[in-house]
């Protein structure tokens, strides 16, 4: 870890002040900003906390939307997510399996993460590029992306981003030149050369906060989340799916939005799976038909073929959820 | 000439006990200080500059600005120009400062220039490989006559990846010297041998002036024998700098270069009679120990096969050399060989246990207590009742399965001496070299002296963890409870007849006629004439009685050879790959058991890391940069408390095994669980996932390439 200048501003303006100065980066809960010091992956000039700033954090009705604040640890959204019925970020949070993570980390923190990509932590940088050459396809890359175009192989680390993108969920995103609301899907991008970031962030802007349609406004919608991982200790995902439906009367989908994670550098807003759902009632031929239509177009590389099938078999299985929930309703 | 034994079977007052292990209150509050804790005044921090290449030459070395930094007190060049580099992190450049930080700093100000050589770190294919090794060959019986006679043949390409040690308390030390003597605090299986490894590992200075201690031990699993170049060097800043030094690994270090289990992969032949007899085995198989390539596993393993055609090949690879990995080169064997008898089982439409049954003659020395130890599983896991063929399915992705192990291990006492002390005031001592990995040793040492004074083990102290005792071997082999148990017993035997001696007049009895039991001294069968243990100490005279034992020695205290049994109980989610264990049964022997408690934990540790090499772990080098990927414990996966499932542990005890006297019971449960989960994984699933880790990516590959060869099949 080198040295670095340290600001801990008690104002959200303070803190957009501090974060104008070339080479400042916000520091939330620190779970993942710190081992990215340690091992030295990043060496910002200043560091900014944002623990003081008590404007960012908290979980509050607005007007149509409900507002989380950046700085509100994961286990507070957990509760309040839990209390308004946003099931597919319930139970992506609640995965995280690991009470310190829990209480430290933050929903701007988790969003904002860096790649897990082994690469990029061994200091490869993010596309890994060696002698003009990606080190993945022919390295192994039995985790990375099988969505996308490439350069980048890496996927979005975040379990929030997919559930919060089915809900049709947006960031606010400030910075002394004012705010901007971006879609969650939108908050990534995926980089071309190395130089450019995972985020679609101009310099000293900072997520001040997410805004998710309430489930029981006009656009609400019932969601889920199905997540498959090795272990039940804390770790990461394999693939993720969450899925948001409204029905009608009938009980018959309107409308879908199917976001797969760990399987591209962005939330995979996965189209297809989500028109094979609309139309059709809840229930384990709708989930099979979802789940058959995801993925589709993948290009896995050459140790990632499995994840195909796990990112369909996450998608039925999201929706098998709200299928027994709509049963139990 | 004075005898040495147990107690009769029966007649045992703390041996046996479930005694709670008596460093457990301080380990569990912090207050135990584990050498990694040593924080002595004025101490330094040391760090090493370790090599980002898998394979290099270093052409310049400059550690001027190292040197030059305020906070640097001492700097060291463990490899110099012209040195070629044979894995990716070996060390280069070590520095003394007085901070964590400022020393990585001065790291940083070292210029090292490489020249960067070709490496190769994939062992898959053996003919990538730099340097090519003769492979071993040998037979046994008539290997071709075997298959001819065989109705059922099986081909298998089996593979077990290299694994890391991952010991919680990383690798190193404190060094401090007064004069021309240093302490070392180290993490070490070793204490009493370390002193002389040190000279021979170049440090300046005679064996007799270097003093190991460890009192508390956070895991070596067989990595911890040695001083290592970094106990080495941090002893040399130490003293270059005229303060105490500290010197751990970080984690990656850890794991790249302080210990890795060597892999095998495996072409297999087995053949079977039609009524489930085993007739010849052939395997050609090659794995690698890293830099130095490794030998071979002892295949078939505990089944002695008739006949037999084996071929090893070591496939050196520029990575770290392998060290010895908690029952060395079995657990490995084990996978291979029971997951190919299974596969045979299977393909004979038999029952795995009747077919186990069928070829138990081939088991040899244990076979009585194979067939006993497999009674017992069977009827504790009801196999009987629930054991269905591979062809047999549930409806739904979750499937179930039963898969069964065989292993054995050795554990003879190592070498030991102990010293023991009775003090006039009736206190009681043991000193003696050795060290508790965390496996209880303080504890049993305590219990035998109990026993044997006829004391509760809180009124006896334990010291150990220090070089300047009574020299005791290295905790290897599963060699440490027998050996110690040998020599404390033989002293404590050898003190109480002492104290026997002088108090017989007292009693009007003859010192042979004498017992110690419940804190007194008594004639046998005359409870009469007896004495309290303090009553009697305060006789000895104004000295203590100071006595040495030893093992080996007279008498028989302890022995060699165990056998076990293991059952896995899974259930695969067959979408996912997801592998859940439910239950974990091992069945083991290990003669006399001197604490329940302790002797069961060694079970569940040997299980629970079992099933962290059969269903997460696995070194993961990039082909490119000969790197290690996950070097770390976030893609380095652990199995955690809620991956493990029910761990049950059934301790074979009774007259003829306590008769055995002591036997080693570190190793032989960590063998079986790869095998016994990799079976019961077939037995769910209806195919073999021929490597371990049985990771969710490889069940799921395992089913998709049996779905596409079905496939295949229907169209043909
Ligand atoms: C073994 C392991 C397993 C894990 N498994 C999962 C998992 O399954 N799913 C999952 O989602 N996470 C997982 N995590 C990661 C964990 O959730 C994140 O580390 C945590 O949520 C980050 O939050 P933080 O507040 O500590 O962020 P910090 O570490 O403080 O920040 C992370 C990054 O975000 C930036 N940042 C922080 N706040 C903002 C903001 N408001 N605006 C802009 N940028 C910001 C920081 O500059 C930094 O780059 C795992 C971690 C580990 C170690």
């Amino acid at each position: 870890m080198r040295a670095f200048a340290y600001a801990r501003p008690t104002s959200l303006e303070e803190a957009l002040d501090v974060l104008k100065r070339p080479g400042a980066l916000p520091l939330a809960g620190g779970t993942d900003l710190t081992t990215l010091l340690k091992d030295e992956v990043i060496e910002p000039e200043m560091l900014v906390s944002l623990a003081d700033v008590a404007d960012l954090r908290g979980v509050e009705h607005r007007g149509s939307v409900v507002h989380i604040g950046a700085m509100t640890p994961l286990a507070e959204l957990i509760e309040s997510a839990d209390e308004l019925g946003l099931d597919a970020v319930t139970q992506a949070a609640r995965e995280i399996r690991a009470p310190q993570m829990l209480s430290v980390g933050t929903v701007g923190g988790e969003l904002c993460q860096r790649p897990r990509c082994w690469y990029f932590r061994s200091g490869f940088g993010l596309l890994a590029m060696q002698g003009g050459r990606s080190m993945v396809p022919e390295g192994d890359n039995r985790y990375h992306a099988i969505l996308g175009s490439g350069p980048a192989y890496f996927v979005n680390p975040s379990s929030l981003a997919p559930a919060l993108s089915a809900l049709g969920a947006r960031v606010v995103v400030a910075s002394t030149q004012g705010e901007r609301r971006v879609l969650i899907e939108d908050l990534y991008q995926v980089p071309l050369r190395e130089d450019q970031s995972e985020f679609s962030l101009a310099d000293g802007e900072l997520v001040v906060a997410v805004e998710v349609p309430t489930p029981d406004g006009p656009s609400g919608a019932v969601s889920s989340s199905y997540e498959v991982r090795p272990r039940t200790t804390l770790d990461w995902p394999l693939a993720t799916a969450s899925v948001a439906v409204t029905t009608d009367s009938a009980n018959v989908v309107t409308r879908a939005k199917v976001v797969l994670g760990h399987v591209a550098p962005r939330p995979w807003v996965d189209l297809g799976a989500g028109e094979a759902l609309v139309g059709r009632e809840l229930d384990a031929s709708a989930a099979a038909g979802a789940g058959a239509a995801a993925a589709s177009g993948a290009k896995p590389l050459s140790k990632n073929a499995y994840k195909v099938r796990l990112a369909q078999v996450a998608t039925k299985r999201a929706v098998l959820k709200l299928a027994a929930r709509e049963e139990t309703a | 000439m004075a005898d040495y034994s147990w107690p009769a079977p029966g007649t045992h007052q703390t041996l046996g006990r479930r005694l709670s292990r008596l460093d457990g209150p301080v380990k569990a509050t912090g207050a135990a200080k584990y050498s990694y804790d040593k924080a002595l005044p004025g101490m330094l921090h040391g760090k090493m500059l370790t090599c980002p290449h898998a394979h290099a030459r270093i052409v310049a070395l400059d550690v001027s600005g190292a040197r030059s930094m305020p906070g640097v007190r001492a700097v060291r060049v463990i490899q110099d120009v012209g040195s070629e580099i044979q894995w990716a992190h070996d060390e280069i450049v070590a520095v003394a400062a007085v901070s964590e930080d400022i020393a990585r700093d001065a790291l940083r100000a070292v210029r090292v220039e490489y020249e960067v050589l070709e490496h190769y770190v994939i062992e898959e294919d053996p003919n990538g490989t730099f340097e090519k090794k003769e492979p071993q060959e040998r037979s046994q019986g008539d290997p071709d006559a075997g298959f001819a006679s065989a109705t059922t043949v099986v081909e298998r390409e089996l593979a077990i990846p290299q694994i890391a040690h991952m010991c919680l308390e990383a690798h190193g030390q404190v060094a401090e010297w007064q004069g021309d003597e240093v302490t070392v605090w180290a993490s070490t299986q070793g204490v009493s041998t370390l002193p002389q490894q040190f000279v021979d590992g170049g440090l300046e200075t005679k064996a007799a002036n270097v003093r190991i201690r460890c009192d508390y031990m956070g895991g070596g699993f067989g990595a911890k024998f040695s001083p290592d170049r970094w106990g080495i060097v941090g002893a040399q800043l130490a003293k270059d700098a005229g303060a105490p030094v500290k010197m751990f690994l970080d984690r990656d270090q850890e794991v790249a270069v302080a210990g890795s289990r060597p892999s095998t992969f495996a072409k297999i032949r087995a053949g079977a009679t039609a009524d489930g007899k085993l007739v010849a085995w052939e395997s050609e198989t090659w794995g690698s120990g890293g830099r130095p390539g490794t030998g071979a596993v002892p295949v078939p393993y505990v089944f002695n096969v008739p006949n037999q055609r084996k071929k090893h090949t070591s496939v050196p690879t520029h990575l770290q050399s392998s060290r010895a990995w908690r029952a060395p080169n079995h657990p490995q064997a084990c996978f291979l060989t029971m997951a190919t008898l299974d596969d045979v089982a299977a393909e004979l439409a038999m029952d795995p246990l009747d077919f186990v049954l069928a070829n138990l003659e081939l088991t040899g020395r244990f076979e009585a207590t194979y067939r006993e130890q497999l009674e017992i599983a069977a009827e504790r896991t009801g196999w009987r009742e629930r054991w269905r063929p591979r062809t047999e399915f549930d409806d739904g992705p979750l499937q179930r399965g039963l898969g069964l192990s065989l292993h054995t291990w050795g554990g003879r006492g190592h070498q030991s001496r102990c010293d023991v002390a009775v003090n006039p005031d009736g206190s009681v001592e043991a000193r003696i070299g050795t060290q508790d990995l965390g496996t209880g040793t303080r504890t049993v040492i305590a219990m035998v002296l109990a026993e044997t004074f006829g004391l509760e083990i809180d009124q006896v102290t334990v010291r150990m963890g220090d070089s300047r005792f009574p020299q005791s071997g290295p905790s290897g082999g599963s060699s440490t409870v027998g050996g110690v148990t040998g020599s404390t017993r033989r002293a404590a035997m050898d003190a109480l007849r002492e104290v026997f001696t002088r108090v017989a007049p007292m009693l009007e009895a003859e010192p042979e006629t004498l017992v110690a039991r419940g804190g007194r001294i008594e004639v046998d069968g005359d409870s009469t004439r007896s004495m309290t243990w303090q009553e009697a100490a305060s006789r000895i005279g104004a000295v203590a009685v100071t006595v040495g034992g030893r093992n080996p020695g007279r008498g028989k205290l302890n022995d060699s050879g165990v056998g076990g049994v293991q059952i896995a109980d899974v259930t695969v989610d067959i979408e996912t790959g997801v592998t859940r264990v439910n239950k974990l049964l091992a069945i083991q022997d290990c003669g006399l058991v001197v604490n329940e408690k302790l002797a069961e934990s060694q079970i569940y540790s040997g299980l629970i890391m079992g099933v962290g090499y059969a269903l997460f772990e696995e070194l993961i080098a990039d082909p490119h940069s000969g790197r290690l990927l996950n070097a770390d414990m976030e893609f380095y996966r652990l199995a955690g408390i809620g991956d493990v499932g029910t761990l049950e542990a059934v301790l074979m005890q009774g007259p003829e095994h306590q008769e055995r006297g002591v036997i080693g019971l570190g190793e032989p449960p960590v063998i079986s669980p790869g095998a016994a989960l990799s079976n019961a994984v077939a037995n769910a699933i209806g195919h073999r996932v021929p490597r371990l880790p049985m990771t969710p990516e490889r069940v799921l590959e395992t089913l998709m390439a049996a779905e596409a060869a079905e496939a295949l099949e229907e169209k043909a």
